[in-house]
């Protein structure tokens, strides 16, 4: 009997395992029960110690208001929607660049907000008119219109967003280039430096009540068309000629991909400045203990990535309180370890 | 129940409309397509009718697969045109094209979706963007995979099967689609042979029993040989499209190989050998 | 005379002649001069040194301040001060020092910090060079003193050294009388991440000769990187920032509520008075007169 004839029992076979929700919904409440949790520590955690954090919570006073509502409330729920939209830009750029590597910053956006930066902080420095200038764009508004101008000479480099791998190398080449021009302006002025070291090694510090707000605007902006969008990415995993076979319209999704992807990615470089592997970590850190398709992807990667920009936000004000490190700093060592930990596993497998 | 009962009733799609047909659902007209200064395909006009399975057939570098692509609507010709049911592909709309016209890579990217989740990419055409799981759709996933024997583990991840598992998913895919005309690149790779039987029985059944328009290339010249009709490329070009008893009584596959293959009829199969076994028989 | 008498003439001349040429060489010795460098390495100098190059913008000014800006051959990308100094030959920054055009003026003493890479280099192609710290209020008086008696200058070195910390000392008083009893409590930003100078800097020494109170807590070392709400807590008197940011500082988070941005007591400098608070060197005096000045001011 050939395995192609089909027994009685196979009709019954089910098509979708009865777990898969359940593992799901599970994981789903698992994020947002260790969101909370990051939340009310976050009230308790900063330049204080626990006790008087504790003690200003249950008599708040003028100044200790300021400080949980004003200061530290804002900073963690910002330090989330950042990672949540760093989260939903990687996951976003490994399903159009089918690649288990990409990460937000790849098509030279990072290069570009840097020098963004160092072009404001150079015009402060130079004249009248650039000291205007630079004061109402300020730091966020900079790095914004670096970002997004890195990502257009991108795209006019590889002429479209149509050939991935000509996107992907334009986007190595503007970045070293981006890189190059900053570092030959720091050169000629270093009190800058520091300033850009801050931005470079990203900082949460100043989030505020209006960030949080501009944060949330643009998550729900960015999170809806990619869902919408999440199975033509399952589409265009099986290859892109089979995709286009099954009646995708290929340019369509690249461009809103690759728009929010621009969006998402701009917003949060100028608000918290560089951050990395956020974006590559949360939607490994999803695929390896959910094992999703993309609209369950699209929707835990920026779960997993706010919960993990909360904690690293959190560690990055205790370690050395009242002092700080910098939170790319603290990414950086997580995510490093993280990514040799599966290294590592992996050659044990082999 | 009989097993090819069920088999045969499981396996009936809501039959396309593709009984009533025109002679020819798909069709070229002076088909030409290069890559850079090269002409792989040069002025090639054919008419595949529904109901058949062709298999195209050919050496290495004929143009099998740029035919199959520009069959498909995936690579723009150089000159020529494509006609699905008598309309050019182009003025096709995006979704309904898709509808009617299913294809099967050669190489399909690794993807980490469930068997099940990629066969219901099949139905991508019919049920869009949104992903809404439709009864329909999940009638038609399980017709396919019960087609191909690919059931069995429809739940499982791609990545934990076997190179031969994998690819009885990917035809469940293409056959989810229900399209009228459904055109496969190698359709048969890291099947074994037994499997690569069924196979061509499945599409040997599918292009009679459903009326669809198949189209495989094959390399695997007596796996070919079973199909309804050839259409043979050399490497100058078209060398003949018709029934495989035109082929043989033309010499169709002598010309395309340069004498190198012989074909010989054994108990109503026919089959290939080297030619280089000639000599060794005299 | 005699030949023998003759000769023994030719032999007391001749010995005469080497006592005076062993003497003339006693003395030249005496004069040599072995000093140790901030490296820990004696260098000779067998006499003071004429073409100078200086790789550090506070030894330029020191160099200057002592009356020999004239030896000055070259100097780093940085010095500006005294004005005559733009005009020299630049020879690089802190890390990037240009080695050719160095070696191509001939120096007869190359002065740069402890912790420029180029010394070993510059030490194999032969030119001498002597390292010296730059970063805390006493290596200023060190340095004169030094370069001093490198340059031969050792009464001008004297000199300069006790004029200046007379200055800074009537600064100093007058600073305590100023505010007298309460001390203001001072915060100064250096860079927007916002990175603090604390007391261990050069500026934080500064601050506490005024009499000033630096939030910054000594533990925390030169330059931490603080949570912003750590200002917001000890709210200062006055905050020392640069005159762009000082406007920014009340939309931060929290920043209204602190004393210093709600009653606008900022203190900015220029970048020429700038360099007088960051450089320990000759001019420490004017940038100590400048912090007083804005801290009298705008103190409450």
């Amino acid at each position: 009997m050939s395995a192609l004839r089909p027994g009685v029992a196979e009709l019954d076979l089910p098509l979708f395992a009865a777990n898969t929700g359940s593992r799901l919904a599970a994981w789903l409440a698992a994020c947002i029960a260790i969101t909370l949790l990051l939340t009310a520590a976050s009230l308790l955690i900063g330049t204080s110690s626990l006790e008087t954090s504790l003690g200003w919570l249950l008599n708040p006073d003028a100044q200790s208001s300021v400080i949980l509502w004003q200061i530290r409330l804002p900073r963690t729920v910002g330090a989330w929607f950042a990672g949540a939209l760093l989260g939903l830009a990687g996951a976003i750029a490994q399903g159009v660049f089918r690649n288990p590597l990409a990460e937000p910053y790849l098509l030279g956006s990072a290069s570009g907000a840097a020098l963004g930066v160092t072009l404001s902080l150079l015009a402060a420095d130079a004249s009248l008119g650039g000291l205007a200038w630079a004061g109402k764009l300020g730091v966020t508004g900079a790095a914004c219109i670096g970002a997004c101008a890195a990502i257009a000479l991108t795209i006019m480099l590889s002429r479209g967003v149509l050939a991935t791998a000509s996107l992907l190398l334009a986007g190595i080449v503007v970045a070293f280039l981006l890189s190059a021009v900053t570092s030959l302006l720091l050169l000629s002025k270093p009190d800058v430096w520091r300033a850009m070291q801050a931005f470079l090694l990203g900082n949460t510090g100043f989030l505020s009540w209006s960030s949080v707000g501009l944060l949330g605007v643009v998550f729900i902006v960015c999170l809806l068309p990619a869902v919408l969008l999440s199975r033509g990415l399952d589409a265009l995993s099986l290859g892109e000629d089979t995709a286009q076979s099954l009646g995708l319209s290929l340019p369509v999704l690249r461009l809103t991909l690759l728009g929010v992807l621009s969006l998402a990615t701009a917003t949060t470089v100028g608000q918290v400045g560089i951050v990395g592997f956020v974006g590559l970590v949360a939607p490994h850190l999803v695929r390896e203990t959910v094992s999703v398709n993309h609209r369950q992807l699209l929707i835990g990667a920026p779960l997993c990535g706010g919960a993990l920009l909360q904690a690293a936000d959190l560690v990055s004000r205790w370690i050395i309180h009242p002092a700080e490190l910098p939170v790319g700093a603290v990414t950086a060592t997580v995510g490093g370890v993280y990514l040799v930990v599966l290294l590592w596993r992996r050659n044990r497998h082999e | 129940m009989n097993n090819l009962q069920t088999f045969a009733a499981a396996a009936a799609p809501a039959a396309p409309s593709t009984m009533s047909q025109p002679t020819a659902m798909l069709s070229c007209r002076d088909l030409t397509v290069g890559y850079g200064t090269r002409t792989v395909l040069d002025g090639i006009s054919l008419d595949i009718s529904a109901g058949h399975w062709t298999a195209v057939v050919g050496p290495n570098g004929s143009g099998k697969s740029t035919l199959l692509r520009a069959l498909a609507g995936l690579t723009t010709p150089g000159r020529g045109t494509v006609s699905l049911r008598g309309r050019v592909l182009e003025s096709w709309p995006r979704r309904e094209r898709a509808r009617r016209l299913a294809w099967l890579a050669q190489d399909a990217g690794l993807t980490n979706l469930t068997a099940a989740e990629v066969v219901g990419l099949g139905r991508f055409a019919h049920s869009g963007w949104l992903a809404h799981r439709r009864s329909e759709d999940d009638a038609a996933i399980r017709r396919a995979m019960l087609a191909t024997g690919s059931l069995p583990w429809a739940t499982r991840r791609m990545t934990t099967l076997s190179g031969g598992e994998r690819q009885r998913v990917l035809l469940a895919r293409v056959l989810a689609v229900e399209a009228a005309v459904v055109l496969l690149d190698e359709p048969t790779t890291h099947l074994d042979p037994p499997h690569q039987e069924d196979i061509a029985r499945l599409l040997r059944d599918q292009a009679h029993g459903c009326g669809v328009c198949m189209v495989s290339a094959i390399h695997d010249l007596s796996l070919a040989l079973t199909a309804d009709r050839l259409i043979v490329l050399g490497d100058h070009g078209l060398i003949g499209h018709g029934t495989v008893r035109e082929a043989l009584a033309g010499d169709w596959l002598s010309a395309a190989f340069r004498t190198r293959v012989d074909i010989i009829e054994h108990e109503g199969v026919y089959l290939w050998r080297p030619a280089l076994a000639a000599a060794t028989r005299a | 005379m005699t030949i023998l008498d003759a000769r023994a003439n030719a032999i007391r001349a001749a010995a005469l002649r080497a006592a005076a040429l062993l003497a003339l060489a006693w003395a030249t010795a005496a004069q040599a001069n072995v000093v140790r460098d901030d490296l820990g390495r004696d260098v000779r100098f067998d006499h003071p040194p004429l073409r100078v190059i200086a790789l550090l913008p506070s030894i330029t000014e020191t160099v200057c301040a002592l009356d020999a800006c004239d030896r000055l051959v070259a100097t780093d990308r940085y010095s500006n001060w005294p004005p005559q100094v733009k005009a020299l030959p630049k020879a690089g920054g802190l890390d990037d020092a240009e080695i050719e055009l160095i070696v191509s003026l001939k120096p007869d003493l190359v002065l740069l910090s402890r912790s420029q890479r180029i010394t070993d280099r510059l030490g194999d192609l032969g030119i001498k060079t002597f390292a010296l710290n730059s970063d805390r209020y006493s290596d200023i008086a060190h340095n004169i003193r030094v370069i001093g008696e490198i340059l031969g200058l050792d009464e001008r070195a004297r000199g300069l050294s006790e004029s200046i910390a007379a200055d800074v000392q009537s600064i100093a008083a007058g600073a305590h009388r100023a505010h007298s009893g309460r001390a203001p409590s001072v915060y100064f930003e250096v860079d927007t991440a916002p990175y603090a100078a604390g007391p261990a800097s050069f500026i934080g020494e500064l601050l506490t000769r005024l009499g000033a109170h630096n939030i910054v807590s000594s533990d925390l070392g030169a330059f931490p990187k603080l949570n912003p709400e750590y200002v917001v807590q000890h709210n200062p008197d006055v905050i020392f920032v640069s005159g762009t940011e000082a406007g920014h500082l009340a939309a931060r988070p929290g920043w209204a509520t602190i004393r210093a941005v709600r009653e606008q007591r900022f203190c900015s400098f220029s970048a020429e008075v700038d360099d007088t608070i960051v450089r320990p060197g000759p001019r420490v005096a004017d940038g100590m007169r400048a912090l007083a000045d804005c801290l009298e001011r705008v103190s409450p």
